[in-house]
């Protein structure tokens, strides 16, 4: 092999070249980025939130779920006066479910669009591809996953006010707990979506001295899980946890109640609420059993309050298929406190660049000295012309952003009270997650 | 694991296997006879879901709705060959083409249940579900119901193939359709007939997987469709017993293995399975009697 160290022309010549063109090319770069984010932000015309989303495919309905509570937030702000004289629209990014399709959508959304300040999503099935995608573009994102791989994972623009999945699992198991089951089945279908939670439900389950009766990864979408169900019937369990797609759900839980003559209570983080999985489960074991059976361990929001209340009005008046569906579900509200935050963010920077107003975002959402308690867009809008600090504290409720931009936030155990409202019966504090988690629980 | 265990997977793997023949069948039906690997077919078998669902809804009970999706089944796959397919066989395309064609198709049909229907799950008003136990294995009234449909079904279509003019006229078409042309048999006739039968099978397939789903959304036949083409291509794609045996094997396998190792990969096993035959015998457990390379026109 040739010393090329030991030829100082030869050494001297390539590096010179490859350095000059590294420049250019770093130079390009910095200038496209530059060019991009200015051609993005520096509009007169209306600013534009993503809504990056499954719109389409096994899981179509986050999509309009996410959309509802981005044109909720987006109707009470236009009706104020817009932020900073601009005016702000929601546009659906259609992630269908997989990264090929994510991928290119999320690149043209963020190379096409014209004054993007934010986006909501990505949801578990593309986060992993499209969050470095929207942090390379300077986008601020309020993403609707819960995988672990963002707890402990530094994203300049990446936001998230749901509980990460760890923490869900702890959730989990705390109520099972409370409700004096011993032996607990975790069953929850084998992709990214729905694993996260299980080494927390594992770490409770022994922390908590209870014990693991069955351990069940299950294929999604099949035509039966009756040998899946024989195994749970054999292991004994009391109660089943862990996150299932809506049909692999109904289908499930129809075998179990088919094959044992009876159900056992089913602990996951969709809302009894969500339209897709309320009308799964109720089509399949009865609306009865339903009731009676499921519980929803969810982000803890609060149905009443100024900041619902606010949400709940206008979204009632919105022009898209039956807005009251959405009314309860708090993967409609989160997105709707994200907008604000954003929005808020940018009144308190007095600028609509993200990467101007990104580093509000925390501010405005953590609690602080001196800082006015507002639970609406207007509230704080006329609180910050005021000249005050604001800290918005709307329908999702116990946000603290850390370092990560993560909030691990508070969980609420909630039942179907028909016909499609939800109620409340037991809630669970970050601090009793914490205090699980550690091991410290006795 | 104990041996009550298997027998119970066995059990339910026959259940499964039920469905998953309804649509091998009808799949390797319209191969064997026209070479178009229609991928479509889980478009028609959703489309037959939701005809019964208005049906069922609309006060029906499930078994005529069921009887009326199948014949909706029956059309649409016709009028799909008669009307989408042919022009574009006429124009010359070849058979990886026509596959193509196929999941375009497919994808427009399944885009168009969600434009009507939505996102959302449904679910069949069914009977009640009495249990029956016979020693280690369950199985409901539903399911016995099933098996005899898939049973009847397919001895219906070995006795129509085999005992009657239609049946050797398809098959005569299907071996090689340019001589029966010369014998006097209308092929085209015969390849509507084809279509229209195996379409039958997509609906009552499309149903029976609906019902035993419980809950079901425009993408659920989509779903079903790798297992049962894996079905089809392990008994021998074009011929419709070899599919009810491929049904079979991939139907209790999945099951087994569940039963026995991580139920997570219950689809792998049928692919293994696939896989190994495959190495062992190429064109399937009962290749058909001749080789085609080209669609029939």
């Amino acid at each position: 092999m040739a010393d090329r160290s030991m030829n100082g022309s030869v050494f001297d010549s390539s590096v010179r070249t490859a350095l000059c063109l590294s420049l250019t090319a770093i130079l390009c770069v910095v200038m496209s980025d530059v060019a991009g984010a200015t051609s993005r932000t520096s509009t007169t015309g209306p600013l534009t939130i993503a809504s990056v989303q499954t719109f389409s495919g096994s899981t179509a309905s986050f999509g309009p779920e996410q959309n509802a509570g981005c044109l909720t937030a987006v109707g009470i702000i236009n009706g104020h006066g817009g932020v900073l004289h601009h005016q702000l629209r929601c546009v659906p990014v259609d992630t269908r479910s997989d990264v090929v399709d994510s991928v290119p959508a999320v690149q043209k959304v963020i190379s096409t669009t014209k004054g993007l300040v934010g986006a909501l999503g990505p949801s578990s099935t593309t986060a992993s591809a499209d969050v470095p995608l929207l942090n390379a573009a300077h986008v601020p994102m309020f993403a609707d996953t819960g995988q672990t791989e963002f707890t402990k994972k530094f994203f300049k623009y990446f936001y998230r006010i749901i509980a990460g999945d760890d923490s869900v699992g702890f959730a989990y198991v705390i109520w099972a707990k409370q409700e004096g089951f011993k032996r607990i089945a975790a069953v929850y279908v084998n992709n990214s979506s729905n694993e996260g939670a299980v080494p927390g439900i594992l770490a409770a389950i022994k922390s908590l001295h209870l014990k693991l009766a069955v351990k069940q990864a299950v294929a999604p979408d099949q035509t039966s899980y009756n040998s899946e169900v024989l195994a749970l019937e054999h292991s004994k369990a009391q109660v089943i946890v862990g996150t299932m797609d809506p049909q692999t759900a109904a289908t499930y839980l129809t075998d179990l109640k088919n094959l044992t003559g009876k159900l056992l209570p089913y602990y996951s983080e969709h809302s009894a609420a969500e339209p897709v999985f309320k009308k799964a489960l109720e089509g399949a074991i009865g609306k009865a059993a339903f009731v009676k059976y499921y519980r929803s361990i969810h982000p803890a929001s609060v149905i009443g309050g100024t900041a619902f209340s606010a949400f709940k009005k206008t979204l009632l008046t919105l022009s898209i298929p039956d807005p009251s569906q959405w009314i309860n579900d708090p993967y409609a509200q989160g997105p709707y406190d994200a907008v604000n935050y954003m929005a808020l963010a940018m009144l308190e920077a007095h600028s609509t660049t993200p990467t101007v107003f990104a580093p509000f975002i925390a501010q405005v959402a953590n609690p602080g000295k001196g800082k006015e308690v507002v639970h609406t867009f207007s509230q704080g809008k006329a609180a910050i012309a005021a000249g005050h600090k604001v800290r918005y504290v709307g329908i999702y409720q116990d946000v603290v952003l850390n370092r990560f931009h993560d909030s691990t936030g508070g969980f609420v155990v909630t039942k179907l009270a028909p016909p499609a409202t939800t109620a409340p019966i037991y809630t669970i504090s970050s601090a009793q997650v914490a205090k699980v988690s550690s091991g410290s629980h006795s | 694991m104990n041996a009550s265990t298997i027998v119970a997977a066995i059990g339910f793997g026959v259940v499964t296997a039920s469905i998953l023949s309804l649509g091998s069948v009808g799949f390797t039906l319209q191969y064997g006879m026209s070479n178009v690997f229609n991928l479509a077919f889980a478009g028609v078998m959703g489309g037959a879901e939701y005809v019964a669902l208005a049906i069922n809804h609309a006060g029906l009970n499930i078994w005529p709705s069921m009887a009326l999706a199948a014949l909706f089944g029956g059309a649409a796959s016709a009028a799909l060959n008669k009307f989408v397919y042919m022009p574009f066989i006429r124009r010359g395309v070849k058979t990886f083409g026509m596959v193509i064609i196929t999941l375009s198709v497919w994808t427009i049909i399944q885009y168009v249940i969600l434009a009507i229907v939505g996102a959302t799950a449904s679910s069949y008003q069914l009977p009640s579900k009495h249990l029956y136990v016979v020693g280690p294995i369950r199985i409901n009234g539903i399911q016995i119901i099933l098996i005899v449909i898939a049973v009847v079904a397919l001895a219906l279509l070995e006795v129509f193939l085999r005992r009657t003019l239609w049946g050797k006229a398809i098959r005569g078409a299907a071996t090689n359709a340019p001589l029966a042309r010369a014998s006097g048999i209308n092929v085209s006739r015969i390849m509507d007939a084809t279509w229209f039968i195996s379409g039958l099978f997509a609906g009552i397939a499309g149903v029976a997987l609906a019902m035993n789903v419980a809950s079901f959304t425009y993408t659920t036949s989509g779903n079903f469709l790798v297992v049962l083409v894996a079905a089809a291509i392990l008994g021998g794609v074009g011929r419709p017993s070899g599919a009810m045996f491929g049904a079979l094997i991939v139907g209790i396998a999945t099951e087994v293995s569940a039963a026995i190792f991580n139920p997570a990969y219950k689809d792998v096993t049928a692919f293994v399975l696939l896989a190994l035959v495959l190495v062992a015998k190429p064109a399937g457990l009962f290749p058909e009697a001749v080789q085609r390379k080209e669609v029939v026109l």
